[in-house]
């Protein structure tokens, strides 16, 4: 018995060396997909500088060029042309930059919407935090598509209504954490002492609430960024999100639908593109959950 | 008695369930009724649930009270709104039993130490830094622990920084809910030496909450006993201690007096209490 112990290979290094080779690995997947997302939101704001085309610019007799790779390609238009002639890659870094922008405006809106709201509810008296709370339930249960194109029916298509719109449909998940938290948090040691020490609740929520709620915080809106990003796709692609003739990559998969037979990158490359966004804010998503779930880790 | 700095008359505080909302209360703390002169050092003892915690936080306006009455330094904490409010927070204050629960874990010390001069703004950035320093050198730390989190210290001086928090506005009344009953009994020692040296500097007022006889028998003047909400006895240390009269009293005495903490009282403990 203690002859094989003794004999067994030194292994005793081995379960701490894979733990940080996985960890390394983690960080690796952490890195590649936040550049990956920086190099997207890069392209989307350098869209003036690097679109080759007007993403506007129609030219009729070369409609559905196929791209560079395909017979009849040609390197004038890399990913192609669309029903109309218009420059897809063009059209692809506009959209990028309408499509992001639109989501990430909509999700910031919706976070302070619910954050606020959240800590209104958890800090504030009974009667604030049940009436809060029914706020919240009776949203929950409202269709989102029905609430935002009834918005957007009574409020017309601009962009503005988009960004409000979505974030109006979008706060109830950090309302209903933030309170979930804030009502944990406010039984800490700590707020009791801040309490005590005279802190008043906007205090204690500035100060030792959103502190500690800031990381889930982090994790919970890169996670969502993507559902974000499909609802403005989703609309646009009903029609009734981004007009034209602005470039939306929703927008562009709708008005490629009708060409799926004959000219698949049409919808292919910008769906190529929200797939792109989704997987890689998930992946980046995910590593910041495991990063952020080890206490005291870094 | 006007020489009485906190008073409490007949205070009752009770837990009503979430729902139905009128339904049977707990009476945590039931008719209690103490008076703690200015400077006095009173031990609060009885075991766990017997409401000595909930009391201390009426007192603290940290809960309220269904009925009763508290004054500390002749106002009703209760009554007090905005900046009599804010006075009233200056003067008392508290460290409890977990220390590391009672500091922020994403706060430095130096800032935690800080947060009542911040929330009280009083003097500016450099002042509060001189100040947060003096306060860890007063409390046994070194300025360096300031840069520090609280899961870096250990749990002695972890309660160091609770304590020195708590001193940071200059307060009159300070209760210690349980602050060394999660300490080794060595740590225990120092920080009971480092209360009774504050209360001396000071003239601290001290409320000290404990369920270990052996600890208030070492530190306070006078001692209550408190079962099931309410306050059975009450007396000077000595006498409690060699004269109980109430049986849970004698209950509690006895229930201590297991073989380590038999040593006549000049033995064990003791010896770590001089300053």
């Amino acid at each position: 018995m203690s002859d094989a112990a003794l004999d067994a290979p030194p292994s005793a290094a081995a379960p701490g060396a894979g733990r940080r080779r996985r960890r390394r690995l983690r960080a690796d997947t952490l890195t590649l997909a936040g550049s990956g997302l920086a190099l997207i939101v890069l392209l989307g704001l350098a869209a003036p500088v690097i679109a080759p085309h007007d993403p506007n610019a129609v030219n009729m007799l070369a409609r559905i060029a196929p791209p560079v790779w395909m017979d009849g390609g040609t390197w004038t238009h890399p990913l192609g042309t669309d029903q109309i002639g218009r420059d897809l890659l063009s059209r692809c870094l506009y959209g990028i930059r309408t499509s992001f922008g639109v989501a990430a405006l909509g999700l910031l809106f919706s976070a302070v919407l619910g954050i606020g709201l959240g800590l209104l509810a958890g800090l504030g008296g009974r009667w604030i935090d049940r009436a809060a709370m029914t706020v919240t339930d009776v949203f929950i249960t409202l269709p989102n598509l029905l609430l935002l194109l009834c918005g957007i029916a009574l409020l017309g298509t601009e962009i503005w209504v988009l960004v409000v719109m979505i974030g109006f449909v979008k706060w109830e998940g950090y309302a209903r954490i933030v309170r979930g938290e804030a009502l944990k948090l406010r039984e800490a040691g700590y707020v009791e002492a801040s309490r005590a020490l005279g802190g008043s609740a906007l205090w204690i929520a500035r100060r030792h609430i959103l502190p500690n709620l800031a990381s889930p915080l982090v994790v919970m809106l890169t996670l969502s960024f993507p559902g974000v990003l499909l609802m403005e796709a989703g609309l646009s692609f009903l029609g009734v999100g981004v007009q034209p003739p602005t470039a939306s990559l929703g927008r562009m998969i709708g008005d490629g639908r009708d060409y799926l037979v004959n000219g698949w990158w049409l919808s292919g490359m910008p769906s190529l593109v929200i797939v792109a966004i989704t997987l890689l804010f998930q992946i980046v998503g995910d590593a910041l959950r495991d990063r952020v779930d080890v206490r005291g880790d870094g | 008695m006007s020489a009485a700095f906190v008073e409490i008359e007949r205070l009752s505080v009770a837990f009503r369930p979430a729902w139905p909302r009128r339904g049977p209360a707990f009476r945590a703390v039931e008719d209690v009724s103490l008076h703690l002169a200015r400077g006095e050092r009173l031990g609060l003892v009885g075991e766990s649930g017997s409401g000595k915690s909930t009391l201390g936080r009426a007192l603290l306006r940290l809960i309220r009270p269904e009925t009763g009455r508290v004054r500390v330094g002749g106002l009703d904490p209760f009554a007090l709104r905005g900046a009599a409010l804010m006075a009233f927070r200056r003067r008392a204050q508290v460290v409890f039993q977990d220390s590391e629960a009672s500091l922020d874990p994403r706060m430095t010390v130096g800032a935690a130490i800080r947060e009542g001069l911040d929330i009280h703004r009083i003097g500016r950035a450099a002042d509060r830094a001189v100040s947060v320093a003096r306060l860890l050198e007063r409390v046994g730390l070194s300025p360096e622990h300031g840069a520090r989190h609280p899961h870096a210290l250990s749990g002695g001086q972890r309660q160091r920084v609770n304590i020195a928090r708590a001193l940071a506005l200059g307060p009159e009344l300070l209760v210690a809910d349980e602050p060394v009953s999660a300490l080794d009994v060595s740590v225990q020692a120092q920080i009971l030496n480092l209360l009774r040296g504050l209360h001396a500097e000071f003239g601290l007022t001290l409320l000290f909450i404990s369920h270990d006889l052996a600890v208030v028998r070492a530190l306070c003047d006078r001692v209550a006993v408190m079962q099931a909400g309410r306050i059975v006895e009450c007396g000077q240390t000595e006498r409690l201690f060699s004269d109980p009269r109430h049986p849970y009293t004698r209950l509690l005495l006895e229930s201590a007096a297991l073989p380590e903490n038999a040593a006549p009282s000049q033995g064990g403990r003791e010896v770590f209490m001089e300053p």
